[in-house]
């Protein structure tokens, strides 16, 4: 079985990681909770990327899942919350067909804005819906996870997330994926209709954002619409995949928890001193790991391959 | 067999094929491309009719129209460089569901034995006449009823067009039909007895149909093509 297409690191990465957070210290588990919420948004974003489409509106349902989650155990006392985790997903689908739709015939910074645009309408409509209509801005959840919980359901939504990016290295969907990114013009000749497919992949990198976000607002208790529809959360999203790489899911991970780790530790310093260290980053792996982490883990891999070969 | 009908190219003019290797012939700019990506749905000119046995496709988008035997090869090295050979040929597969994958395969290895010795190797590094011929064999894995080839002769030395035109003899014999077009008047009389009929287009309408022989009598024919 090749590394690239292990369908065994899906499951056993995210299921380490849980373990392992299960012995460290209540600080160092908050942290480990937003890494994992920053690798929930991002391996759906890199299957986006690996289509050819950068997109800066990870928030949008990112923020409809956290919002649509807290309106439902708002409106239905009675619903039991995991309940609400799942009701939004249709709902999201929905809007991401129609986001999907008419984004997703767009190319390169046409896109990048239109996403983009989408996030801050999404955050707008809350904003005002909030004001007009609850009459204050925020709302607080009274029966929040605990950490643990929150670390086991993460982890459960990034083996969801892994099985969407193993799906996308299956020979077919690798093939269009592939087909999409270099000519989509001869995809078409070729008989794919690449809309749908694009909507697709769309749709369900949506609506795993989008659970991501429900959980994190259970998790938060608190929500509001500028916290999270906040466009540094697209950005941050955008700056993990970029050093993750598209390879496999290792490299997002690791990209993420290196990013989440440091932020964290450099904000005690000053607030915004970890943005010096992104910049630094970005540059560093751009000029020494062309393919991102991924790349680096994938050659590490081969030199062990090889090396066992030799013996 | 193929019928279109009620836009600007067919204008007091009749286009049907019956089969067989038609050739479509004109000089730069006639229309020869958009003719093509007409019949292949990827452009959709109001009113034009496509009719396919019978059945109007002209409302259908491209991947339906595949789907109902018409591919098209577009010109140029018309692959995807990234993915190995046998990757390209699968993609072409992706609609064909008459044959199974391995007779699809062995049809195309036998008509291309080439193609069979650099079946893993990336498309990209393919010379480009074994990137023209990998990108017709891809057409004709989808199983086609109808053929296009937007200029297949261009760019590649006499002796690679020469093999190209070979092997549509046998892909006619396999029951599918062929419909080519070509810019230079010289290749339509290089392979006089593989073509079965000629259609000339300029400035977007077509203005002759019949044999190679006949085409040199046609006044826009010398004019565009022999100055007289």
């Amino acid at each position: 079985m090749g590394f690239r297409s292990s369908l065994l690191l899906v499951f056993i990465v995210p299921f380490i990681i849980f373990l392992a957070s299960l012995f460290i210290p209540p600080s160092y588990q908050r942290v480990t909770i937003l890494f994992l919420i920053y690798a929930g948004l991002t391996l759906p974003w890199v299957v986006l990327f690996k289509m050819g489409y950068v997109s800066l509106g990870s928030a949008a349902f990112y923020g409809a899942g956290a919002y649509i989650f807290v309106y439902l155990t708002k409106l239905l006392p009675a619903l039991p919350y995991f309940l609400a985790v799942i009701l939004p997903i249709p709902i999201i689908a929905f809007i991401a067909i129609i986001v999907g739709y008419a984004t997703m015939r767009l190319r390169g910074i046409f896109f990048i804005f239109a996403t983009f645009a989408a996030a801050e309408a999404l955050r707008q409509i809350f904003l005002y819906s909030e004001i007009n209509y609850t009459g204050h801005v925020g709302k607080i959840i009274t029966e929040s996870l605990t950490t643990i919980e929150a670390l086991a359901l993460l982890s459960i939504i990034l083996v969801i997330a892994g099985l969407f990016f193993y799906l996308t290295t299956v020979p077919k969907f690798r093939i269009v994926i592939n087909c999409i990114r270099e000519d989509e013009e001869l995809a078409r000749v070729a008989g794919i209709n690449t809309l749908r497919y694009k909507i697709l992949f769309f749709t369900i990198a949506s609506v795993i954002q989008g659970l991501v976000g429900s959980i994190a607002a259970w998790y938060l208790a608190y929500i509001d619409p500028d916290l999270v529809f906040s466009s540094m959360i697209s950005i941050q999203v955008l700056v993990i995949g970029l050093l993750g790489g598209s390879g496999n899911i290792l490299g997002t991970i690791a990209a993420s928890a290196l990013l989440v780790y440091l932020s964290e530790q450099l904000i005690r310093i000053a607030s915004h001193l970890y943005l010096i260290f992104l910049g630094v980053s970005v540059i560093l792996v751009a000029k020494f790991m062309k393919k991102g982490f991924s790349g680096f883990i994938e050659g590490i891999w081969k030199i062990l391959e090889n090396r066992r070969e030799v013996r | 067999m193929l019928k279109v009908t009620n836009c600007s190219f067919t204008a007091n003019f009749e286009f049907e094929i019956e089969g067989g290797i038609s050739m479509i012939i004109g000089p730069n700019g006639a229309g020869k491309t958009t003719f093509l990506k007409t019949i292949s749905g990827r452009i959709k000119p109001p009113l034009c009719k496509v009719i396919l046995d019978g059945e109007d496709i002209s409302h259908l988008p491209t991947s339906e129209i595949i789907r109902k035997g018409i591919v098209l090869v577009p010109s140029g090295k018309a692959n995807f460089p990234d993915l190995t050979v046998e990757e390209n040929l699968r993609l072409g597969m992706y609609v064909g569901k008459v044959k199974t994958k391995k007779e699809i395969f062995e049809g195309i290895y036998s008509l291309f034995p080439v193609l069979k010795e650099r079946k893993n190797q990336i498309a990209g590094t393919l010379s480009g006449g074994e990137q023209k011929m990998l990108a017709i064999a891809r057409g004709l894995a989808a199983n086609p009823k109808i053929l296009l080839l937007d200029e297949p002769s261009f760019g590649l030395a006499p002796k690679v067009i020469e093999s190209i035109y070979e092997s549509f003899k046998k892909i006619k014999d396999e029951g599918t039909s062929i419909i080519i077009s070509e810019q230079g008047i010289s290749v339509a009389l290089d392979f006089k007895d593989i073509i079965d009929q000629v259609y000339f287009i300029i400035n977007h309408k077509f203005t002759f149909k019949g044999r190679i022989d006949e085409l040199e009598k046609i006044e826009d024919v010398r004019r565009v093509y022999f100055g007289v």
